[in-house]
């Protein structure tokens, strides 16, 4: 099921589990996730406040405030910015049992509708906010979670997905402030938040291609943080990579406010959005590979990784675009010793390569 | 008016300019302008009592124009719906009483100030929740004229209007008076705002925001739509002698002199 069918079907069973429950979406959302509801329960409790934002917040804490579980369901590119005083007033301050669902937040939401649909600040704004939760959903397991929790949970609380989501949807622990291990690995620590897990997972898989095994961290609840999961990976004294695809304030602070905290020397590389380009035009990967510096996350990463015998042997590590991965090591940067190349195997980019002594024999 | 009426509103008078005076508190021009709006809702209209004042739902009054928030506790106070010592520990160190009040029905011994935030152009759109999510008892929500030029104001109001909420009473308080001049030079919204929100579908009356006998037969008017009570009133009213020696900002923000003081005492 897509995205939207999956949050359409979560919408509805909290709906009926419920009967205290009321939905308030804008124009546009009620369309998109609305018509589940209608005919299955009372219609005062679908809301359509149509194009007003702040008073769709007001409305919203007032409407929790006669004893109703309220979801405040709309895009954080409008909500956040827009009515930003009465989310920390009128929701946050005043504890309001409200839930907010923000869908389509980051770059890859809406990135052809420019600057004023890019969902990009939200993290940074709401985890500042008191009583508040911050959750990033990045897979259809932490979206049902996290719709689960919320029913629970008596106060405000932000929830976001990215419109894609990772389409693995790996299955993995999830647990609320905690991190969540997504694969295993030595060699560097990946962390990222909502749709930037697919990236964290295909960089995986070339970085294993070229012989690496970076561990994979999922950050999906960004208030409360895990800070003790982060200093257990900073003890792993290996380099730490995060990718957010928000802007600084959010994942990435939260990650450096604990490494210098920590006191510990660690090699940490973040990948956020740079708002300076803001006025670029054009699809999701263009915009990625120009705001986030995807192009140049891997060789970035692999002058990380560079060890002190890597100057006599020399790896030239270079990216085959399919997955896989060519690994040519020369002594003092001249002599061939070794090449590696990834094979595909069925279905996996990853597993095992083949070996050429000095860069022609197949050895393995 | 009857006399009891006089001898109460004189006595939250009192109380409001001696402990205005003790403790510094300021805006008090505003807080004037809508104390007998005030006193009639709490006094004559709402039903709020000791004993459902911790309710979830009740009748509720909702001061959006947030600087007026000193008068409603003084007279919540002389009503006894909250501790007469809350008075004395507005705005202090520590205290659970301040211009932002975190309560709501979680501390009972404020449960009775309904919504707590400091910034104009809430109060309407929360009202709005409220008397969406109760539609058994009555909310009140007091604005200011001035105030309604947030646009998050009419964007409350076109959803109350067209909801009919019939539970939402919509008092303006027309002072006719913003910080820095009258609302007439800045924007006008004390002129239009009426035919405006009754165009958005609300029941209009008018009446003299002084007048406890007026205010009251307002309130007490019957309508499938939801009401705007626009009340005509003086900002600063019994302080305009102030208003010949300042200017109208420092005039919103005064608090009271000692000169100031006495010749209030002197008047009574």
């Amino acid at each position: 099921m897509n995205k939207e069918m999956v949050l359409n079907e979560k919408i509805l069973e909290v709906a009926l589990a419920d009967p205290n429950s009321y939905f308030v979406f804008m124009d546009g959302t009620a369309f998109v996730h609305a018509s589940k509801l209608r005919g299955k329960i009372a219609e005062e409790r679908i809301i359509n406040a149509g194009i007003g934002e702040q008073n769709a917040a007001g409305f919203a804490a007032g409407l929790s405030k006669t004893g109703k579980k309220v979801y405040l369901i709309c895009c954080p590119f409008f909500l956040v910015t827009r009515a930003y005083e009465q989310i920390r007033d009128d929701i946050a301050y005043n504890n309001a049992n409200v839930t907010i669902w923000a869908t389509k937040s980051g770059i890859v939401s809406y990135p052809q509708g420019g600057y004023g649909h890019w969902g990009i600040e939200d993290i940074s704004l709401m985890r500042n906010l008191p009583n508040m939760i911050v959750a990033n959903c990045a897979t259809e397991n932490e979206l049902v979670y996290y719709w689960n929790y919320s029913k629970a949970h008596q106060g405000p609380m932000y929830l976001m997905d990215e419109n894609c989501w990772c389409r693995e949807n790996p299955d993995f622990k999830i647990e609320f402030g905690k991190l969540s291990v997504v694969k295993k690995g030595k060699d560097f620590i990946i962390i990222t938040t909502g749709h930037a897990l697919e990236k964290g997972l295909m960089l995986r898989a070339r970085f294993r291609a070229a012989g690496y095994k970076p561990m994979l961290v999922d950050c999906h609840c960004l208030k409360p943080f895990d800070e003790k999961g982060i200093q257990k990976l900073i003890q792993k004294g290996k380099p730490i990579i995060s990718i957010d695809e928000h802007t600084q304030g959010g994942l990435t602070d939260l990650i450096s406010q604990v490494i210098a905290k920590s006191g510990k020397k660690v090699t940490y590389l973040p990948f956020f959005v740079h708002t300076d380009k803001c006025n670029l035009v054009g699809g999701y990967e263009y915009l990625a590979n120009q705001m986030m510096g995807y192009e140049k996350m891997d060789q970035q990463i692999l002058r990380c990784l560079k060890k002190w015998y890597h100057y006599l042997i020399c790896p030239k590590i270079t990216f085959l675009g399919d997955g896989r991965a060519k690994v040519k090591y020369k002594l003092f940067g001249v002599f061939p010793v070794l090449k590696t190349v990834s094979r595909k195997k069925k279905g996996h980019h990853l597993s095992s390569r083949k070996y050429y002594l000095f860069g022609f024999l197949r050895i393995f | 008016m009857s006399d009891t009426d006089n001898k109460r509103i004189k006595k939250i008078k009192e109380l409001l300019f001696n402990k205005s005076y003790e403790h510094h508190i300021s805006h008090l021009p505003s807080n004037l302008s809508c104390l007998e709006i005030l006193y009639v809702l709490y006094h004559k209209i709402a039903h709020i009592t000791n004993d459902n004042k911790a309710d979830v739902v009740r009748d509720r009054i909702i001061v959006s124009k947030e600087h007026a928030r000193w008068v409603q506790l003084v007279i919540l106070a002389e009503a006894g719906l909250i501790d007469m010592a809350c008075l004395d520990r507005f705005k202090a160190d520590g205290s659970d009483v301040g211009q932002d009040m975190y309560n709501w029905v979680g501390s009972k011994d404020i449960a009775a100030i309904d919504y707590g935030s400091s910034s104009l152009g809430h109060g309407l759109s929360v009202g709005a929740g409220l008397a969406y999510g109760d539609p058994q008892h009555e909310t009140y929500v007091i604005v200011g004229d001035g105030e309604l030029q947030e646009g998050s104001c009419w964007e409350a109001l076109m959803f109350a209007g067209q909801h009919k909420l019939k539970n939402l009473t919509v008092i303006i308080d027309r002072n006719r008076l913003q910080i820095d001049d009258y609302t007439k030079n800045i924007i006008n919204t004390s002129s239009f705002s009426p035919e405006a929100i009754e165009k958005l579908g609300f029941c209009i009356i008018e009446c003299d925001g002084h007048n406890v006998d007026e205010l009251e037969k307002a309130l007490q008017t019957k309508s499938n739509l939801p009401r705007c009570i626009v009340a005509n009133t003086v900002k600063g009213k019994e302080l305009e002698f102030i208003l010949k020696t300042r200017d109208f900002a420092p005039f919103h923000w005064m608090t009271l002199t000692e000169e100031e003081f006495k010749t209030l005492k002197q008047g009574d």
